[in-house]
């Protein structure tokens, strides 16, 4: 099941019992989206909804469940400041929060990588707290570590250009929408990206 | 592993992990610290009322105040200012301080005057607009970015310079990357760059070659070159003053004897002094050909200044 199976657009996964909310299930996420800014009830439907899609898409980045945590708390807040400046565009919502969550996620990498110093210490914190549902079909735990490790090292804008296409499933023009750049652009950076990604998982391997 | 097909299959997979979903109490839990943070936003519905400012909400307002910052930190020059740069960005990327120090760049790093910056592999260095990708070298110029040229050519160029002038060849890798530009010029000799950065030291450098010659001497087959090389330094040095040029023309024809002449009058000849003497210089072209121009009209000066040279050399000759 792809990410983008799980979390359609309009879909609900996730959402709230709360029956104060009935009718704002109903909405579509561009009218909450256009309303989210100055209502927080429309904010807080669209986080319902796509928490469980931002959760996962962090949980398959990091490996972990408490940094995936981390990142959706981050962004749903910077979602939450930055809500004022949100223009529909291609993708939707959720195209919008994974760029965000992928920025926070570089963020944290980042930051883990200053307080820790090593990735030996980034590998085992990310190791420590997670009992992994299980791995991707035909790779073991570690091939999914050393496939994060390598993403890691990539420069941010490779990072958020693989993650966008290949973990959040967002498809070319969705991924340059989100973006801001053209669709082409996105084909050349993605392409530069995965042969970094290659060359850091040779150069892991030796 | 290397094959793209397979890295493919590896995200396709890394796509696909099953995930957990979130644990309701950290559902609930964030979601009331969203209610917090959004109860706090300035002019939410939800937040406190903004009182006394309507200028707060108003988008002129706010557009105005963009602008003048956009002013005042790119007037300046990018986001910095006299006391430096901040590094937006830095990936894998190093800085060597005034001091001599060397750091890795982190973001939000302020760069002083005379940083240089070095990218290292797949490394990225944002300062403002400008991005610096791997192998990138930067210097921080009274609150700019100036690019540096890739190769370190004194290194390169040192071998050439030490067979006439072994003393200088170290000052001279030292500040090429100070000033790239105005390096180019002689090109040859490496030995020229220091005597540039400090024209008012012009005198006491024209005093070392004096005191080099006894250095010098060892090398006589270089004449040729060194005395190009050597004398290539003084025309920048000179070249503010167009007064002096004119007037010492005279004696360097008849003065020094057939030797020096026939390779200073063919202006040609720094070139064919590069292509026998300095092969590696052509690995800065860009330089190169911006410098030439200024060089050619200097010329006349450096003849100028080598009658004073000569009669030193040639009485070097004979020494060795």
């Amino acid at each position: 099941m792809s990410p983008r199976d799980r979390t359609g657009e309009a879909s609900s996964t996730g959402g709230s019992p709360s029956g104060a909310l009935v009718t704002l299930e109903a909405e579509d996420d561009r009218s909450l989206a256009e309303r989210m800014a100055a209502d927080h009830a429309a904010f807080a439907e669209l986080y319902r909804r796509h928490l469980p899609a931002i959760h996962a898409f962090a949980y398959r980045r990091t490996g972990s469940r408490a940094l995936a945590e981390d990142v959706a708390a981050t962004t749903f807040e910077r979602a939450l400041r930055g809500a004022a400046g949100f223009r529909w565009t291609r993708g939707g919502v959720l195209a919008w929060l994974y760029r965000i969550a992928g920025n926070a996620l570089i963020d944290q990498q980042r930051g883990r990588a200053v307080a820790e110093g090593t990735r030996a210490r980034i590998a085992a914190a990310r190791m420590a707290p997670t009992p992994e549902p299980g791995p991707g079909e035909g790779l073991a735990p570690d091939e999914l570590d050393e496939l994060r490790r390598a993403l890691d090292q990539l420069r941010p804008r490779y990072q958020e250009v693989i993650a966008l296409r290949h973990l959040a499933d967002l498809t070319p023009a969705e991924t340059a929408a989100v973006l801001g750049i053209t669709t082409a652009n996105v084909a050349v950076t993605l392409h530069r990206a995965m042969g970094a990604l290659r060359r850091e998982m040779e150069r892991g391997g030796s | 592993m290397s094959d793209r097909t397979d890295l493919l299959e590896r995200m396709r997979v890394l796509a696909t992990v099953e995930a957990p979903e979130p644990d309701p109490a950290f559902a609930a839990q964030l979601e009331g610290r969203l209610a917090a943070v959004a109860g706090t936003l300035e002019g939410s519905p939800d937040g406190p009322p903004v009182v006394g400012r309507p200028w707060v909400r108003s988008p002129l307002a706010w557009a105005t105040a963009v602008v003048a910052l956009v002013v005042v930190l790119v007037g300046p020059g990018l986001v910095g200012g006299p006391d430096g740069i901040v590094v937006t960005e830095a990936i894998a990327a190093s800085v060597v301080l005034p001091d001599g120090s060397t750091a890795d760049l982190v973001d939000g790093q302020l760069l002083p005057h005379g940083a240089v910056i070095e990218v290292g592999e797949d490394g990225e260095v944002v300062i403002g607009d400008v991005v610096l990708e791997e192998g990138d070298r930067a210097e921080v110029v009274d609150g700019e970015l100036v690019r540096l040229p890739d190769a370190p050519a004194p290194e390169e160029e040192a071998p050439v310079v030490s067979t006439a002038r072994p003393a200088p060849t170290p000052d001279a890798t030292a500040r090429p990357s100070a000033r790239p530009t105005t390096t180019a010029p002689a090109a040859e000799p490496v030995s020229d760059e220091p005597v540039r950065d400090e024209p008012v030291s012009d005198e006491p450098v024209r005093d070392e070659p004096v005191s080099d010659e006894p250095v010098r001497d060892e090398p006589v087959r270089d004449e040729p070159v060194s005395d190009e090389t050597s004398v290539d330094t003084r025309p920048t040095d000179v070249r503010p003053d167009p007064a002096p040029q004119p007037a010492p023309p005279p004696p360097p024809a008849p003065a020094p004897p057939p030797e020096p002449e026939p390779t200073r009058q063919p202006t040609p000849e720094p070139e064919p002094t590069r292509d026998a003497t300095d092969p590696p210089a052509n690995d800065r072209p860009g330089d190169r050909p911006v410098d030439r121009p200024t060089d050619q009209p200097d010329r006349p000066t450096d003849q100028s200044d080598r009658p004073a040279e000569q009669p030193t050399r040639p009485a070097d000759r004979p020494r060795d």
